[in-house]
């Protein structure tokens, strides 16, 4: 409460407040909506898993896919990422590595664990992309391509590997992800169940601490060693299984991560393929897919599966981490500018997902260090009181930790199932990560937001795990 | 004086939220790791129950057994899913041994009723649930009670994907006359994982599905048709050609008549190649790359010029597949070398290459395969 000011600051103050507390009333319902919605969708898709006599069938009916890895210098990854990805069941796929300009080894590392050899290929550019220097194919596995080109970024890597792929669904992956051997059966089935769905996401785990090794079935992973990756692997869980197993059923997904998302080959091709002008490409196509279809009046679907079928390798050091997440807000905003007109456009994902996109995602950093000022001005001259300040700060907090306990409980009735021991480090993590976590991505997202409205030119490449964006990150 | 009551009201209403969602945190942490250790608990005990049962389900294939472990009340739902499990994958794995494979399911199906799994599996379709509902009507069906077929009827009919595909299968188990039943609902309803309906065709066997297959695929409309060539893999290849044939021949949809082409390239015999050269002239491009399916297989020295044409096509597509099928040709790789040297078209020389390319590296990793085979290096 306003301590010792007159009319009409005290009222000011006090209407300050309260449009914080409903703000954070309001980003803290949604969660709780969204969360609601995955546990009652969860269980009844477990149970449905786990009665089916043949859980891992295919046939030569299941639709052929072209899986396409974009690499940049991954030269330590970039083998076992391969093998992971050829070692896929299913009956049809092939695998479209795009080493994008990369300065290190990363294509004789695949020349000579593979084999290859310069390929002829009829190279068709339906949609144009920086000079392609020499596609090869694997002498051992004709299912591996591989496109040489100079560096354009991921999006113009992606766009090679669709000019090459010759299947009518495409997987974009990570070289610094590995994928479950199930991964395609599980992620196509989507696509046969709805003829509507014209793209799947997968959910993605934190693998620092994983051996692709043991990828079988079922999978144990452990938690990342260090705290920071442990973090992150919190904020997967929520994000994932919490918000967008909860979007989803509503058709409302903003966005189909870049490591882990199964389109229709046609509707990249018609959609013009990733735009080369944003500092990211999968939630700018998600919401362009939305856009598009909208716009035509086709039936469609945005799909996601909670099988945990991508680990991928998140930052582990502070400078990794701000300028990934730097990058994240810098996307966010380049998508809210870039599709405004979604918002309030119709549908769940005009009247929910955009809109805690805009008022919780995009502005959250502006809000969140206001009120951090704000607090702090408020307790150093006296117009807060100490009292008030803490028992808001025990609410934020307590509702912060309920919400990824929520995303552990849900954790565990799905799939993963992280051991007893990863638990307790779970607990700790949520409530440690209050404490300077928050804070410091909120600092990373708010200096996103002010490159993206000063047009700050982007330098640089992106650090491990980069490609891989887990919105919403609160 | 207002503002500060109204703020102390609000700070009271804020002071127990606290303590309401710091004592759901505690109830939530303690749940999640009573729920752990349960769940780690019943992981363990189903993995055992798992090589228990199925020990005991191996084991009474080669000697029948007259006892069996005791089913607890508790165990029920596992002891059915593993007895699913196993009839299924039995079933899967001999098709080869028809005979065998009956014979084991009889006795699996007697050791099913004598631990009681058959009540237990009628109570459960009783249920509310879906999952609930498909585990026992998987297990249900293997049981053979023809008196569940009204039932499981209307619950092929369910709005659920799931539920109603399984009910369909049982119902293909159950009353294999009722294949055409099943074709009509494969045929209507969207949301049927296709390798699943697949897999439930050909348990069928042809001798049912051809005759079921061709009559409905003939009161069809184009959609359905469509829909149902994609299973003609599971028809016998007589049948399904004829199939493909008549469609191709009488229908005035293109986009028809190529799925019917696409099916025939599978089947196709040498007198088809008739359709094939017919489409390979149209107009509209997906016929074309359509009809080559069928003359990849069929196409001979006649049709060298044509493939030749073809391989200048304004479709990357149909170049494409015109450069495989004509190096696929015994003489095609002669006319694959003239297209190479002189061909005026850079378009048809890049197919060519390609298509050359593509069968050398398959043609080296076949004989690399064949090296690393025991057999292909034993004399024969």
């Amino acid at each position: 409460m306003s301590n010792g000011l007159h009319y009409p600051w005290d009222l000011i103050v006090l209407v300050v407040e309260v449009c914080l507390f409903i703000y954070f009333l309001f980003v803290n319902g949604y969660y709780v909506f969204t969360a609601i919605l995955a546990l009652l969708n969860l269980p009844l898709f477990m149970r449905l898993h786990r009665v089916d006599p043949l859980r891992r069938s295919y046939s030569s009916l299941d639709t052929p896919v072209s899986m396409i890895v974009p690499a940049h210098n991954e030269e330590e990854v970039i083998v076992k990422t391969v093998r992971s990805l050829l070692a896929m069941e299913y009956p049809t796929f092939e695998v479209i590595v795009v080493n994008d300009g990369s300065t290190d080894q990363t294509l004789e590392k695949l020349g000579k664990e593979f084999s290859l050899e310069p390929y002829p290929e009829a190279y068709r550019v339906s949609i144009p992309t920086e000079e392609v220097r020499e596609i090869y194919r694997s002498a051992e596995y004709p299912e591996l391509i591989v496109i040489d080109k100079v560096n354009g970024g991921k999006a113009d890597a992606l766009n090679a590997g669709l000019n090459v792929a010759r299947y009518p669904l495409v997987l974009s992956g990570d070289a610094d992800s590995y994928y479950h051997s199930s991964t395609l059966q599980w992620m196509s089935e989507p696509f046969q169940k709805d003829g509507r769905t014209m793209v799947v996401g997968g959910a993605i785990a934190v693998g620092n601490n994983c051996i692709p090794e043991q990828f079988g079935d079922p999978f144990n992973p452990s938690l990342p060693k260090k705290m920071l990756p442990r973090f992150q692997a919190l904020e997967y869980l929520r994000a994932f299984l919490s918000n967008r197993l909860g979007w989803a059923p509503l058709n409302a997904l903003g966005i189909v991560s870049g490591a882990c998302g199964l389109w229709r080959k046609d509707l990249l091709v018609e959609a013009g393929g990733y735009r080369r002008d944003t500092v990211w490409e999968d939630m700018e196509m998600t919401l362009r897919v939305h856009h598009m279809m909208r716009r035509k009046g086709r039936a469609y679907r945005v799909a996601f599966t909670p099988y945990p079928v991508c680990w991928t390798m998140v930052p582990d050091s502070l400078s990794q981490l701000y300028t990934q997440r730097v990058l994240w807000h810098r996307h966010l905003s380049e998508c809210m500018s870039i599709h405004r007109r979604l918002l309030f456009g119709g549908g769940a994902l005009g009247w929910m997902t955009l809109p805690y996109l805009v008022f919780f995602e995009w502005l959250a950093p502006l809000v969140v260090t206001f009120g951090i000022l704000f607090g702090i001005a408020g307790i150093v001259f006296g117009f807060l009181d100490w009292y008030s300040q803490i028992v808001l700060l025990g609410l934020v907090l307590t509702l912060a930790i309920l919400i990824s306990f929520v995303a552990i409980l849900l954790d565990e009735i799905s799939f993963t199932a992280y051991r007893l021991r990863d638990i307790w480090n779970l607990f700790l993590a949520a409530f440690l990560e209050n404490f300077g976590y928050r804070q410091f991505v909120s600092i990373a997202s708010l200096v996103g937001f002010i490159n993206w409205a000063m047009r700050t030119p982007h330098r640089g490449r992106r650090p491990p795990g980069m490609f891989v964006k887990p919105y919403p990150k609160s | 004086m207002v503002y500060a009551s109204g703020f102390n009201l609000f700070l009271r209403a804020m002071e127990i939220a606290v303590f309401f969602f710091a004592a759901a945190c505690l109830a939530l942490a303690v749940l999640l790791i009573v729920l752990r250790r349960r769940n780690a608990a019943i992981f363990r005990h189903r993995v055992e129950l798992q090589q228990r049962w199925q020990k005991t389900l191996r084991t009474t294939f080669t000697t029948p057994l007259t006892e069996f472990p005791p089913v607890l009340k508790k165990d029920r739902y596992d002891v059915l899913l593993v007895f699913n499990q196993v009839r299924q994958l039995r079933q899967s794995d001999r098709e080869s041994d028809r005979d065998g494979r009956t014979a084991f399911g009889a006795t699996l199906n007697d050791m099913a009723r004598k631990i009681g799994l058959d009540a237990y599996a009628q109570s459960l379709l009783d249920r509310k649930d879906d999952a609930d509902k498909i585990a026992a009507l998987n297990c249900l069906c293997w049981l053979g009670d023809a008196r569940l077929v009204p039932v499981v009827r209307n619950l092929m009919k369910t709005g659920r994907a799931s539920l109603s595909r399984s009910a369909a299968e049982a119902l293909l188990r159950l009353d294999p006359a009722s294949a055409e039943d099943v074709i009509v609902q494969v045929r209507d309803r969207f949301g049927y994982v296709r390798a699943r309906v697949e897999l439930m065709f050909r348990e069928v066997g042809t001798a049912r599905l051809d005759p079921a297959m061709t009559r409905v695929i003939a009161i069809s409309d184009d959609r359905g048709k469509m829909r149902l060539l994609d299973y003609l893999g599971c028809a016998s290849p007589s049948a399904a050609r004829e199939i493909c044939r008549d469609i191709a021949t009488n229908s005035a949809n293109g986009e028809l008549v190529a799925a019917a082409l696409k099916t025939l390239g599978n089947v196709a015999q040498p007198e088809d190649v008739d359709l094939g050269r017919r489409f390979a002239e149209d107009e509209r491009p997906f016929l074309r790359l359509a009809a080559l399916r069928v003359l990849k297989d069929t196409a001979t020295k006649e049709d060298l010029a044509l493939l030749e044409r073809m391989t200048s096509d304004s479709s990357w597509w149909v170049r494409q597949r015109a450069a495989e099928a004509l190096v696929s040709i015994d003489t095609g790789n002669e006319i694959a070398a003239r297209v190479l040297e002189d061909h005026e078209d850079p378009y048809a020389r890049a197919a060519v290459t390609a298509a050359l390319a593509s069968q050398r590296t398959a043609g080296s990793v076949r004989s690399r395969d064949r090296r690393s085979d025991p057999r292909a290096r034993s004399p024969r």
